[in-house]
Protein backbone atom coordinates (compact mmCIF):
# COMPACT_ATOMS: atom_id res chain seq x y z
CA UNK A 1 0.00 0.00 0.00
CA UNK A 2 0.72 3.85 -0.47
CA UNK A 3 0.56 5.79 2.01
CA UNK A 4 -0.99 9.46 1.31
CA UNK A 5 -0.71 12.45 3.44
CA UNK A 6 -2.84 15.58 2.89
CA UNK A 7 -2.35 18.99 3.59
CA UNK A 8 -4.18 21.94 3.50
CA UNK A 9 -7.41 22.38 1.97
CA UNK A 10 -7.11 19.08 1.23
CA UNK A 11 -7.38 17.19 4.68
CA UNK A 12 -10.17 19.98 5.33
CA UNK A 13 -12.22 18.82 2.09
CA UNK A 14 -10.99 15.07 1.85
CA UNK A 15 -12.14 15.47 6.01
CA UNK A 16 -8.75 12.94 6.58
CA UNK A 17 -4.86 13.30 7.16
CA UNK A 18 -3.92 9.87 5.71
CA UNK A 19 -5.16 7.44 3.05
CA UNK A 20 -3.99 4.36 1.68
CA UNK A 21 -4.21 2.84 -1.53
CA UNK A 22 -2.67 1.23 -4.24
CA UNK A 23 -1.43 3.07 -7.21
CA UNK A 24 1.17 2.09 -9.82
CA UNK A 25 1.86 5.53 -10.80
CA UNK A 26 1.17 9.78 -9.80
CA UNK A 27 -0.85 9.47 -12.59
CA UNK A 28 -2.95 6.66 -11.61
CA UNK A 29 -3.17 7.51 -8.00
CA UNK A 30 -4.60 10.73 -8.89
CA UNK A 31 -7.36 9.07 -10.83
CA UNK A 32 -8.38 6.99 -7.93
CA UNK A 33 -8.23 9.63 -5.62
CA UNK A 34 -11.14 11.42 -7.76
CA UNK A 35 -12.96 7.89 -8.14
CA UNK A 36 -12.83 7.99 -4.14
CA UNK A 37 -13.97 11.71 -3.79
CA UNK A 38 -14.64 13.55 -6.81
CA UNK A 39 -14.91 17.09 -5.14
CA UNK A 40 -11.25 17.77 -7.04
CA UNK A 41 -11.15 16.93 -10.26
CA UNK A 42 -8.39 14.94 -11.75
CA UNK A 43 -7.12 18.66 -13.51
CA UNK A 44 -7.20 20.07 -10.15
CA UNK A 45 -5.58 17.29 -8.26
CA UNK A 46 -2.79 17.78 -11.14
CA UNK A 47 -1.61 21.24 -10.02
CA UNK A 48 -0.79 19.82 -6.60
CA UNK A 49 2.05 19.98 -4.99
CA UNK A 50 3.02 16.52 -4.35
CA UNK A 51 6.61 14.56 -2.58
CA UNK A 52 6.94 11.59 -3.06
CA UNK A 53 9.24 9.98 -0.22
CA UNK A 54 10.11 14.11 0.51
CA UNK A 55 11.15 14.55 -3.25
CA UNK A 56 9.12 16.66 -5.21
CA UNK A 57 7.68 14.59 -8.28
CA UNK A 58 8.52 17.30 -11.10
CA UNK A 59 11.99 16.59 -9.98
CA UNK A 60 10.82 12.60 -10.83
CA UNK A 61 9.34 11.41 -13.20
CA UNK A 62 6.55 14.31 -13.20
CA UNK A 63 3.13 12.29 -13.50
CA UNK A 64 4.80 9.19 -14.29
CA UNK A 65 6.78 8.92 -11.20
CA UNK A 66 6.29 4.75 -10.67
CA UNK A 67 4.75 4.20 -7.25
CA UNK A 68 5.88 1.16 -4.78
CA UNK A 69 4.36 -0.34 -1.84
CA UNK A 70 5.89 1.70 1.30
CA UNK A 71 5.74 4.71 -0.46
CA UNK A 72 4.97 8.21 1.21
CA UNK A 73 3.31 10.77 -1.12
CA UNK A 74 2.39 14.24 0.25
CA UNK A 75 -0.09 16.51 -1.58
CA UNK A 76 -1.54 19.50 -1.18
CA UNK A 77 -2.64 22.62 -3.05
CA UNK A 78 -0.85 25.50 -3.10
CA UNK A 79 -2.70 28.72 -1.44
CA UNK A 80 -3.04 31.76 -3.20
CA UNK A 81 -4.75 34.17 -1.06
CA UNK A 82 -3.05 37.34 0.69
CA UNK B 1 30.00 35.89 23.18
CA UNK B 2 27.34 37.86 21.58
CA UNK B 3 24.50 38.48 23.93
CA UNK B 4 21.11 38.35 22.58
CA UNK B 5 20.71 41.74 23.40
CA UNK B 6 23.43 42.92 21.21
CA UNK B 7 22.42 40.82 18.16
CA UNK B 8 18.53 42.65 18.73
CA UNK B 9 20.44 45.92 17.87
CA UNK B 10 22.57 44.79 15.05
CA UNK B 11 20.24 43.66 12.93
CA UNK B 12 18.54 47.04 13.29
CA UNK B 13 21.23 48.92 12.60
CA UNK B 14 21.50 47.00 9.60
CA UNK B 15 18.02 47.23 8.33
CA UNK B 16 18.37 51.16 9.01
CA UNK B 17 17.97 52.60 5.70
CA UNK B 18 16.55 49.47 3.56
CA UNK B 19 13.38 50.41 1.63
CA UNK B 20 10.49 47.98 0.93
CA UNK B 21 7.53 47.57 -1.63
CA UNK B 22 4.35 45.54 -0.31
CA UNK B 23 1.98 44.23 -2.70
CA UNK B 24 -1.58 44.04 -1.56
CA UNK B 25 -2.79 45.72 2.07
CA UNK B 26 -5.49 43.55 2.78
CA UNK B 27 -5.05 40.71 4.73
CA UNK B 28 -1.27 39.66 4.48
CA UNK B 29 -0.75 43.01 3.83
CA UNK B 30 -2.24 45.29 6.27
CA UNK B 31 -0.39 42.97 8.94
CA UNK B 32 2.83 43.29 7.18
CA UNK B 33 2.43 46.67 7.14
CA UNK B 34 1.64 47.20 10.80
CA UNK B 35 4.68 45.07 11.25
CA UNK B 36 7.34 46.78 8.82
CA UNK B 37 6.35 51.02 10.07
CA UNK B 38 8.24 50.18 13.47
CA UNK B 39 11.35 48.25 12.23
CA UNK B 40 12.97 51.56 10.85
CA UNK B 41 12.87 50.82 7.44
CA UNK B 42 13.31 54.03 5.63
CA UNK B 43 10.83 53.73 2.93
CA UNK B 44 8.17 51.15 2.10
CA UNK B 45 6.00 51.45 -1.06
CA UNK B 46 2.43 50.02 -0.05
CA UNK B 47 0.30 49.21 -3.75
CA UNK B 48 -3.72 47.88 -3.64
CA UNK B 49 -6.73 49.16 -5.73
CA UNK B 50 -9.24 47.78 -3.32
CA UNK B 51 -11.72 49.77 -1.36
CA UNK B 52 -12.53 48.32 1.93
CA UNK B 53 -15.60 46.35 2.37
CA UNK B 54 -17.86 44.97 5.25
CA UNK B 55 -16.50 41.37 3.89
CA UNK B 56 -12.79 42.78 5.01
CA UNK B 57 -13.67 43.30 8.71
CA UNK B 58 -13.21 39.87 9.90
CA UNK B 59 -9.82 39.48 9.11
CA UNK B 60 -7.99 42.58 7.21
CA UNK B 61 -5.98 44.94 10.09
CA UNK B 62 -7.37 48.45 8.70
CA UNK B 63 -10.88 47.65 7.94
CA UNK B 64 -13.30 49.22 10.94
CA UNK B 65 -16.19 51.04 10.29
CA UNK B 66 -14.45 54.28 9.63
CA UNK B 67 -12.44 52.69 6.47
CA UNK B 68 -15.16 51.38 5.00
CA UNK B 69 -14.99 52.48 1.23
CA UNK B 70 -11.82 54.02 1.59
CA UNK B 71 -8.81 52.42 -0.43
CA UNK B 72 -6.92 50.02 1.44
CA UNK B 73 -3.15 51.08 0.42
CA UNK B 74 -4.02 54.65 1.36
CA UNK B 75 -5.73 54.08 4.91
CA UNK B 76 -2.61 51.92 5.68
CA UNK B 77 -0.32 54.38 4.90
CA UNK B 78 -1.74 57.14 6.71
CA UNK B 79 -1.35 54.53 9.79
CA UNK B 80 2.30 53.86 8.83
CA UNK B 81 3.20 57.55 8.80
CA UNK B 82 0.76 58.08 12.09
CA UNK B 83 3.84 55.75 13.83
CA UNK B 84 6.82 58.77 12.13
CA UNK B 85 9.16 56.16 11.74
CA UNK B 86 9.34 55.46 8.04
CA UNK B 87 8.17 57.13 4.83
CA UNK B 88 5.24 55.65 3.21
CA UNK B 89 3.87 55.96 0.08
CA UNK B 90 0.85 54.75 -1.29
CA UNK B 91 -0.11 53.56 -4.61
CA UNK B 92 -4.43 53.41 -5.41
CA UNK B 93 -3.85 51.03 -8.02
CA UNK B 94 -3.07 46.90 -8.77
CA UNK B 95 0.79 46.45 -9.08
CA UNK B 96 1.77 46.30 -12.79
CA UNK B 97 4.63 46.33 -15.36
CA UNK B 98 4.05 49.96 -15.54
CA UNK B 99 5.35 49.86 -11.36
CA UNK B 100 8.59 48.51 -12.12
CA UNK B 101 10.20 51.61 -12.71
CA UNK B 102 9.19 53.04 -9.51
CA UNK B 103 10.34 50.37 -7.17
CA UNK B 104 13.55 49.33 -8.91
CA UNK B 105 15.55 50.37 -5.93
CA UNK B 106 13.61 48.53 -2.90
CA UNK B 107 15.86 45.89 -1.20
CA UNK B 108 13.23 43.33 -1.24
CA UNK B 109 9.50 43.19 -2.23
CA UNK B 110 6.92 41.38 0.06
CA UNK B 111 4.03 39.49 -1.23
CA UNK B 112 0.68 39.70 0.22
CA UNK B 113 -1.29 40.03 -3.02
CA UNK B 114 -4.11 37.50 -3.34
CA UNK B 115 -4.19 36.01 -6.93
CA UNK B 116 -1.47 33.88 -8.61
CA UNK B 117 -1.40 36.26 -12.21
CA UNK B 118 0.44 39.18 -9.85
CA UNK B 119 2.32 36.43 -8.29
CA UNK B 120 4.20 35.51 -11.23
CA UNK B 121 4.68 39.18 -12.38
CA UNK B 122 6.46 40.00 -8.85
CA UNK B 123 8.56 36.70 -10.13
CA UNK B 124 9.23 38.54 -13.45
CA UNK B 125 10.36 41.96 -11.39
CA UNK B 126 12.20 40.55 -9.25
CA UNK B 127 14.18 38.19 -11.99
CA UNK B 128 13.97 41.69 -13.79
CA UNK B 129 16.12 43.37 -11.16
CA UNK B 130 17.76 40.78 -8.73
CA UNK B 131 15.27 42.08 -6.04
CA UNK B 132 14.71 39.20 -3.79
CA UNK B 133 10.11 38.13 -3.01
CA UNK B 134 9.09 36.96 0.32
CA UNK B 135 6.44 35.04 -0.76
CA UNK B 136 3.81 34.63 1.26
CA UNK B 137 0.04 33.21 0.64
CA UNK B 138 -3.28 31.79 3.23
CA UNK B 139 -5.58 30.09 2.55
CA UNK B 140 -8.71 28.78 4.68
CA UNK B 141 -6.82 27.24 7.68
CA UNK B 142 -3.35 27.28 6.35
CA UNK B 143 -0.90 28.97 4.71
CA UNK B 144 2.58 28.92 3.51
CA UNK B 145 6.11 31.65 2.57
CA UNK B 146 9.31 31.11 0.79
CA UNK B 147 12.03 33.34 -0.04
CA UNK B 148 12.36 33.67 -3.43
CA UNK B 149 15.85 34.93 -5.04
CA UNK B 150 16.29 35.83 -8.33
CA UNK B 151 16.81 33.01 -10.36
CA UNK B 152 14.65 30.36 -8.05
CA UNK B 153 11.41 30.07 -9.78
CA UNK B 154 10.15 28.82 -6.31
CA UNK B 155 6.53 30.71 -7.48
CA UNK B 156 6.81 28.97 -11.05
CA UNK B 157 7.11 25.37 -9.51
CA UNK B 158 4.38 26.38 -6.83
CA UNK B 159 1.65 27.66 -8.78
CA UNK B 160 1.46 25.31 -12.69
CA UNK B 161 -1.87 26.24 -13.22
CA UNK B 162 -4.75 28.91 -11.94
CA UNK B 163 -6.14 27.74 -8.31
CA UNK B 164 -9.00 27.83 -7.02
CA UNK B 165 -10.29 31.15 -5.40
CA UNK B 166 -9.30 30.97 -1.66
CA UNK B 167 -11.36 29.86 1.22
CA UNK B 168 -12.42 32.11 4.10
CA UNK B 169 -10.37 32.39 6.92
CA UNK B 170 -9.77 33.89 10.50
CA UNK B 171 -7.37 37.04 11.74
CA UNK B 172 -4.71 34.61 12.82
CA UNK B 173 -3.88 32.86 9.65
CA UNK B 174 -2.81 36.05 8.04
CA UNK B 175 -1.40 37.78 11.20
CA UNK B 176 1.13 34.70 11.52
CA UNK B 177 1.68 34.39 8.25
CA UNK B 178 2.47 37.87 7.72
CA UNK B 179 4.63 37.42 10.99
CA UNK B 180 6.64 35.21 9.57
CA UNK B 181 7.27 37.06 6.58
CA UNK B 182 8.53 39.84 8.31
CA UNK B 183 10.72 37.79 10.10
CA UNK B 184 12.35 36.52 6.83
CA UNK B 185 12.27 39.53 5.48
CA UNK B 186 14.11 41.05 8.51
CA UNK B 187 16.84 38.32 8.45
CA UNK B 188 17.02 38.69 4.68
CA UNK B 189 18.00 42.35 4.76
CA UNK B 190 20.35 42.28 7.47
CA UNK B 191 22.14 38.90 6.06
CA UNK B 192 21.01 36.49 8.42
CA UNK B 193 19.73 33.08 7.54
CA UNK B 194 16.75 32.36 5.96
CA UNK B 195 14.67 30.10 3.85
CA UNK B 196 16.73 28.55 1.28
CA UNK B 197 16.00 28.54 -2.46
CA UNK B 198 12.80 26.07 -3.22
CA UNK B 199 11.74 25.64 0.96
CA UNK B 200 8.50 26.38 1.55
CA UNK B 201 7.64 26.78 5.00
CA UNK B 202 3.82 25.68 5.79
CA UNK B 203 1.60 25.99 8.75
CA UNK B 204 -1.29 24.06 8.95
CA UNK B 205 -3.76 25.77 11.67
CA UNK B 206 -6.29 22.96 11.40
CA UNK B 207 -4.30 20.64 13.38
CA UNK B 208 -1.30 23.04 14.23
CA UNK B 209 0.91 21.55 12.31
CA UNK B 210 4.55 22.86 11.03
CA UNK B 211 6.52 22.05 8.38
CA UNK B 212 9.52 23.11 5.68
CA UNK B 213 9.03 21.16 2.44
CA UNK B 214 11.44 21.15 -0.84
CA UNK B 215 9.27 22.22 -4.03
Amino acid sequence: MIKVEFFGLYRLNYGMAEWETDAKDINDLLKKLHAFNPFYTVKELKNSIILVNGKNFMDLKKYRTKLNPGDEVFIMSPASGG
Amino acid sequence: MVKAVDLIEDIKVKINGKSIAVIGAGGLGGYIIGLTSRLGLSKIFIFDGDLFTTSNIDRQLYCQKDTLGRNKAEVAAESCSAIGVTETIAIQDYFGEEYFDLIKDVDCVVDATDNVTTRRLLEKFGEAYSIPIIHGAIDGMYGHVAVVRPGDKTITKLYRVEVRKPGKTFSFVPSLIASIQVSQMTKLLSGGRTLRKGELLIVDFATSNTQIINI
